[in-house]
């Protein structure tokens, strides 16, 4: 076997009988603190999908209120166009 | 306790559960990580995102594949990305001192020395892992769980979605990639 050869071979080999390393001491304890700041805003799916029915119902409530009021002012602009009909009926139309 | 209560526990929030989760895998997702990133400090850095994720997800956890194996997905995953987003800032920072003027910037990083590796193979070891860091994402993924982490192909296919016998082929190709990248380093160094 050539040198190269030989080289490459024990190079493939040099990670046989690798040592597993140790984790860093404070590991365990900074992944538990991120995970107890983030407990406070996760969101399990039952409540995600309360709120997604909460938001539904504001947007439809206000789309209703939204359609009632443009039919009122509907009304009271057609009340307005009466009365002032009414009010300068005396007059000749051009 | 099974699997299965296990998971029901973890997906009630159950604090002292995730504990036991995260000192049961720490080390194998680290090591994953070390082997993947080539960097102690990174890995550090995405085996705390890992578990986060963990604990994000395991509600969308349906149980398909075992706990470890998903876990191990995810290490994957998340690695990957990191090294993905590292290459993204190596590349624009060099494009930005092209235009800059700034002069050159060092591109080549430096051989990781794996602190596990036995005294006598260091050097070897570093060389080799300066190759693998130039194998593609899957050829590197499935060496990697392999010879650090001794996973079987079996499993190596279950962590990366794939049949067994692709992942023999990742692994033959892999070996004759880095023979290929050995020897033009070897022929190099010799000269």
């Amino acid at each position: 076997m050539s040198t190269k050869e030989t080289q490459i071979t024990k190079t493939m080999q040099s990670l046989d009988g690798i040592r597993s390393l140790e984790v860093p001491a404070a590991l365990t304890q900074s992944v538990m603190d991120r995970v107890s700041d983030m407990k406070m805003i996760v969101l399990r799916p039952q409540f995600t999908w309360a709120v997604a029915a909460s938001l539904a119902l504001l947007i439809g409530i206000n789309s209703l209120t939204l359609l009632q009021y443009n039919r009122s002012s509907d009304n009271a602009k057609q009340a307005r166009q009466a009365i002032s009909a009414e009010y300068f009926s005396y007059t000749v139309p051009f | 306790m099974t699997e299965q209560a296990r998971i029901e526990e973890l997906k009630t929030g159950n604090e002292a559960a995730f504990r036991n989760l995260v000192e049961e895998f720490q080390k194998r997702v680290y090591n994953t990580c070390v082997g993947l990133l080539q960097n102690t400090e990174d890995a550090e850095d995405v085996t705390q995102e890992v578990f986060v994720s963990v604990f994000q997800s395991i509600h969308g956890f349906k149980g398909e594949s075992r706990l470890s194996t998903w876990i191990y997905r995810i290490a994957v995953t998340k690695s990957l990305e990191f090294t993905r987003a590292k290459n993204r800032k190596k590349r624009f920072a060099f494009v930005q001192s092209i235009f800059s003027g700034e002069g050159e910037i060092k591109t080549d990083t430096p051989h990781f020395y794996h602190p596990g590796v036995q005294l006598e193979n260091k050097e070897r070891a570093a060389v080799l892992f300066a190759a693998i860091d130039q194998l593609a994402e899957n050829q590197k993924t499935a060496f990697i769980l392999h010879k650090l982490e001794d996973l079987s192909y079996q499993e190596i296919a279950e962590v990366m979605n794939v049949t067994v016998s692709s992942v023999e082929s990742l692994m033959f190709r892999a070996k004759q990639n880095l023979q290929k990248k050995l020897g033009d380093y070897y022929e190099k160094n010799e000269k």
